[in-house]
């Protein structure tokens, strides 16, 4: 899992050379869809291209949110949240951010239940990292920070009062 | 099986709320984000993370995540109360009974949360943050304590035309706590450079932890000095502000109100701009409460009234 990350790492995020930027991963919008193609979407649904997949810009959110928002909310455990980036792969590939089929009720059993606990968890990390963060770290910000939000929101609903 | 985070709270159940809250609140939706607030102290009430008990036979990185985000949403919940005017919902006289849960007081060691594999030197960078942590949870709830206690003796005061309740052993255990508040930082902690408790010859680490140290720097002195002049503000609406060197008249409390804000102001300028930006939500809020403030004092100090209502500030719906 972490060499994959490593990867998506290499691919998408730059590192400044400045001492104070020094291998702080800021990404860019390259890739991203024109800002005039973003202004006439009316999906609710964040249009992805490859490079962008959700995934991806989970994993650089989820390193953001260790540098910039861990010091003042030490409230995650690394480990464990990077252990659920893989379970948004395969979200990008219609370009739409919503649970797969799996991940929709009825539940069969526990793992598909934790499985979108966690889906909504990571999500919801991406979203606040995204909308706190200034733009000049995160360009994107409004654009990704509101799908993940509407996204993670969308989810919780699914599952917070499942069995009624 | 966990099927219901409603029936079955847990960490996830809370954090999720906690970042959900957030989130609303960075894009302005400040009501919508209160109510989910309201779902994550509820759920705080009902797994009873008020109590110390509650963390027992826990496994560790779930104990010390659990008592973290307890700690995020207590202080979430005594925020809207000062800021916003919300009803407080995590105090001993909501919840029954006194609230006796700490902070993690263990080494990180026990139960990092970094990722230790691909972070170097993560335990000094966990040992800062988590010093800066408990400060900023400890000046909430001093600050909120203080307010309550004059709440209360605002209560006793009903009917009572010269406000004596005010005066005598009450007001002088208030004094105390807000010496114990002011007392909670001292000019080090606001001091550019990060403490030398933490070493490393990487200047990628140093940057990393100088970086963290700067973000907590600044939220620390927004809480502090907005938390300060909330404080003055109730001890001279109470009629004890002399108890604090502050002349009980209204130019009295403009003078040292300005003062507040210099303090404050002085200390912000030497901050980076990227800390002020990852501020920036409660730096908005602080300067806003500051402003109208002082405008309010100023304009009460010159026999005049003013438009601004300083306890309704960054509502944005």
């Amino acid at each position: 899992m972490l060499a994959t990350n490593g990867q998506a790492h290499q691919h998408d995020i730059r590192s400044g050379n400045t001492t104070a930027q020094a291998r702080i991963p800021i990404i860019t919008s390259r890739g991203a869809s024109s800002t005039a193609a973003r202004r006439s979407q009316s999906s609710p649904h964040l249009r992805l291209q490859p490079e962008l997949a959700p995934h991806i810009i989970a994993d650089q959110l989820v390193t953001l949110y260790m540098h910039y928002i861990f010091p003042l909310a030490p409230t995650v455990h690394e480990p464990s949240i990077r252990a659920m980036i893989p379970l948004l792969e395969g979200d990008g590939a219609h370009g739409v951010l919503s649970p797969s089929s799996a991940s929709q009720p009825p539940y069969h059993d526990s793992g598909d239940m934790a499985s979108l606990r966690n889906r909504t968890l990571l999500t919801a990390i991406c979203a606040v990292t995204a909308l706190m963060l200034p733009a000049s770290v995160f360009p994107m910000r409004e654009e990704i920070g509101g799908q993940f939000l509407m996204a993670s929101r969308e989810m919780l609903k699914l599952h917070q009062d499942y069995g009624l | 099986m966990h099927l219901e985070d409603i029936e079955q709270p847990d960490y996830t159940a809370l954090v999720t709320r906690y970042y959900h809250f957030n989130a609303l609140r960075a894009v302005g939706k400040t009501r919508i984000s209160w109510h989910i607030l309201g779902e994550a102290t509820r759920l705080t009430q009902e797994m009873r993370l008020f109590e110390e008990s509650s963390f027992e036979n826990l496994d560790p990185v779930e104990e010390h995540l659990l008592r973290n985000i307890f700690w995020q949403i207590h202080t979430a919940d005594r925020s809207a109360s000062i800021l916003n005017s919300r009803p407080i919902s995590l105090h001993r006289l909501c919840v029954g009974t006194k609230p006796t849960s700490s902070y993690w007081r263990r080494p990180s060691s026990d139960a990092p949360l970094l990722d230790h594999s691909t972070t170097p030197n993560a335990l000094d960078i966990e040992s800062m943050v988590s010093q800066g942590f408990d400060l900023c949870q400890d000046l909430w709830t001093k600050a909120s304590d203080i307010i309550i206690k004059f709440d209360t003796l605002d209560v006793w005061n009903e009917g009572i035309t010269d406000g004596s309740a005010l005066v005598g052993p009450q007001h002088t255990i208030v004094i105390t706590d807000y010496l114990d508040f002011i007392g909670m930082i001292d000019h080090f902690r606001f001091d550019v450079k990060v403490p030398e408790t933490t070493n490393s010859s990487d200047p990628a680490t140093m940057a990393r932890i100088q970086r963290a140290f700067d973000f907590q720097r600044v939220h620390l002195c927004i809480t502090y000095y907005c938390l300060k002049l909330v404080l003055l503000q109730r001890f001279y609406d109470g009629g004890v502000a002399e108890h604090l060197g502050v002349p009980g008249r209204a130019y009295g409390i403009a003078l040292r109100k300005i003062d507040v804000a210099s303090d404050m102001v002085r200390i912000l300028s030497e901050a980076s701009f990227e800390s002020l930006q990852v501020n920036g939500e409660p730096c908005v809020c602080s300067l806003y409460l500051h402003s109208s403030s002082i405008t309010d004092s100023v304009a009460g100090a010159n026999g005049t009234t003013h438009g601004s209502d300083s306890s309704q500030n960054c509502t944005r719906d």
